[in-house]
């Protein structure tokens, strides 16, 4: 599992964490069950405050993405699968959007586009 | 409260050694004449110990870490006194061992054995010379513990000097100090209690003051 | 009642320097004390060690008065100081020796682990060690006996950078252990940037400012900008101005107010802690 945070970045360490474990559950590298590292072991390893990791570990179990099991650990909660697909959607919708504007940029016509999108699914 | 006795010994052992030896070589050969050895040594080394103990305490400033440790002020102050008599006790030796190996071979340098009553005069001495230093240690510091110093070093110097003037004014006296005929039986436990009572009212000033004092 | 160590209304009158703190701990944090030269850290420290006699106040440490009960305190806490006082003729084993038979749960064990963790000779006489190594030395005899407040007084003062990352590291691990706290003294402030949970910043005796490092570094920012701008101003949300022939500098406390006041006129820098420590001893506020 990797996190990595940046102290140079606008956007406060918690929140980056935030967002990159919500980002590796979306993406299933992260799965229903998987075991996370406790607060005190995440906040020894990336060099950052305890405080920084409790909050952000919080922001995630109040929007139901990890559970925090007493005596256990924490945990990834369960997913609501369609709200995760729809998740998971949304960065496809995301990417393909990005790709039009840069298409757009040179010019490259939708019947271009679809080309390369074609090859690209078989060889990928 | 033994753990800091050892530590007095351990951080001496090597100078506790030598200046005893030394001191009650020196007092047996030089001073004999005017003097019982043993209790000239026996009131110098065990003064002399301390504050080299005290002087080095200082330099360290190791009392922020004693008394940063789990352990009352009474058992700091405790262990002062205690290692004082120790310190006392192994001078007595040591000049018991020097005697004892000076007549095994037949050295006419041997002085006297140790008498009851001469150990009773060291400890009077010794018992009220740091019933009046202690406190002022414990109050004051080391630094300002050296004025006592000072007046007791010049006091020692000169009143042996004064007593060996007394002593060829007049003749009459013996030539040495004869202890067993001034300190009979009686007089000699009114003494030691008298110094023990002087000694615990000296420990609990000490007490007193060191819970004061601040690092 | 988590907290560790509690100062309430701690006070010490010197003829030149005055001393009335409050802040708190709580188990499973490291908090940073820091402050200029002279600001009042060591006084604070010594004062919760009963080296020094308080005026008024009280510091309660495991919830316990640290008068009242101070044998029973100073069990449990391990303290590191700014230079070895340690009696540098002895060996680390023989000071060791002295120093553990004070403590109930002295761990003997645990001191040769770290002993070995250290890499420290322990037939070396303490004078003959360097002075990373006698820092080290100092640190594994608050360590070994299961102490659960740490207090560190300028522990890495003189010590090279190495050295303090190293012992930034142990301390990190030593938290991992939430029932531990530790409070850590120091006008090295770079030290804090990896490690501290809470900031007390003391200035002339006075604590300035007792939070997260999270809300500092969230709330606090360096801002810079044309001298023309300090006259629109808020009040008192300027700190420390410095002004120079091309603009001035300053330190606010709330970076949200300060950009809706300026707007993109001013540039807006995350403060490292020695920026909030720095530009708040000047105390020009405008």
């Amino acid at each position: 599992m990797d996190i990595i945070i940046s102290n140079s970045v606008d956007e406060p360490i918690y929140e980056q964490i935030v967002k990159q474990i919500k980002n590796l559950i979306i993406n299933g590298e992260l799965e229903e069950g998987d075991a996370l590292p406790s607060i005190r072991n995440l906040a020894k390893e990336l060099q950052i405050s305890v405080i920084t990791t409790k909050r952000a570990y919080e922001e995630l179990e109040r929007d139901g993405f990890i559970n925090k099991v007493a005596g256990k650990g924490t945990f990834v909660a369960p997913q609501n699968q369609a709200l995760l697909k729809e998740r998971r959607l949304k960065v496809v919708e995301e990417k393909l959007a990005e790709a039009v504007n840069a298409a757009r940029i040179i010019n490259l016509s939708l019947g271009e586009l679809q080309e390369m999108l074609k090859i690209l699914y078989e060889e990928v | 409260m033994a753990q800091l006795i050892i530590k007095d010994m351990l951080l001496q052992r090597k100078r506790l050694i030598y200046f005893t030896l030394f001191y009650n070589v020196f007092a047996i050969l030089i001073l004999q004449d005017f003097f019982l050895p043993y209790l000239v040594a026996g009131i110098v080394v065990p003064y002399i110990m301390l504050q080299t103990a005290l002087a080095y305490e200082e330099m360290n400033k190791s009392e922020i870490v004693i008394n940063s440790l789990p352990v009352r002020k009474e058992k700091i102050v405790l262990a002062r006194y205690l290692t004082i008599f120790i310190y006392l006790l192994i001078s007595i030796l040591c000049y018991s061992l020097l005697t004892f190996l000076m007549n095994l071979f037949n050295l006419p340098l041997a002085g006297e054995p140790v008498s009851l009553a001469g150990i009773v005069v060291i400890f009077v001495g010794i018992g009220i010379i740091v019933s009046i230093y202690l406190p002022i240690f414990f109050r004051y510091g080391y630094i300002k513990g050296r004025v006592f110093h000072t007046v007791f070093t010049v006091a020692a110097l000169i009143l042996p000097t004064v007593a060996v003037k007394i002593i060829g004014e007049n003749p009459e006296l013996p030539g040495r100090f004869v202890v067993e005929d001034l300190v009979g039986v009686r007089t000699g436990i009114i003494l030691l209690l008298l110094t023990l009572l002087i000694l615990t009212i000296s420990f609990n000033l000490s007490v007193w003051f060191y819970k004061k004092r601040e690092f | 009642m988590s907290a560790i160590l509690e100062v309430d209304n701690l006070r010490k009158e010197y003829r030149d320097f005055n001393l009335n703190v409050s802040f708190s701990l709580e188990r499973g944090y490291l908090m940073g004390f820091i402050g200029p030269n002279g600001a009042g850290k060591s006084t604070t420290i010594k004062l919760i060690m009963n080296l020094l006699k308080k005026d008024s106040g009280t510091i309660k440490v495991f919830g316990l008065d640290n008068v009242k009960n101070e044998i029973e305190i100073k069990q449990r806490i391990g303290f590191v100081y700014d230079q070895n006082y340690y009696y540098d003729e002895l060996t680390v084993e023989e000071m060791k020796g002295i120093i553990s038979r004070f403590y109930a749960d002295w761990d003997d064990e645990l001191y040769r682990s770290y002993l070995k963790i250290f890499d420290l000779d322990p037939r070396k006489k303490i004078k003959e060690l360097s002075k990373g190594m006698q820092m080290k030395f100092s640190l594994i005899m608050a360590l070994s006996h299961h102490a659960e407040l740490i207090i560190m007084d300028e522990p890495t003062s003189g010590l090279d950078p190495i050295v303090r990352r190293e012992l930034l590291q142990i301390l990190s691990e030593i938290l991992q252990d939430e029932n531990k706290g530790i409070l850590l003294s120091t006008h090295i402030t770079s030290d804090l940037d990896k490690i501290a949970d809470y900031i007390t910043f003391i200035n002339q005796g006075r604590i300035v400012e007792s939070t997260t490092r999270d809300f500092l570094l969230e709330n606090y920012g360096v801002v810079r900008g044309k001298k023309e701008l300090l006259r629109q101003t808020d009040k008192g949300l300027l700190i420390g101005v410095k002004e120079n022939e091309f603009g001035f500098e300053a330190l606010v406390k709330d970076k949200a107010r300060a950009r809706e006041i300026f707007g993109d006129k001013i540039i807006i820098d995350k403060p490292t802690l020695e920026d909030i420590m720095y530009y708040q001893i000047d105390g020009k506020v405008v």
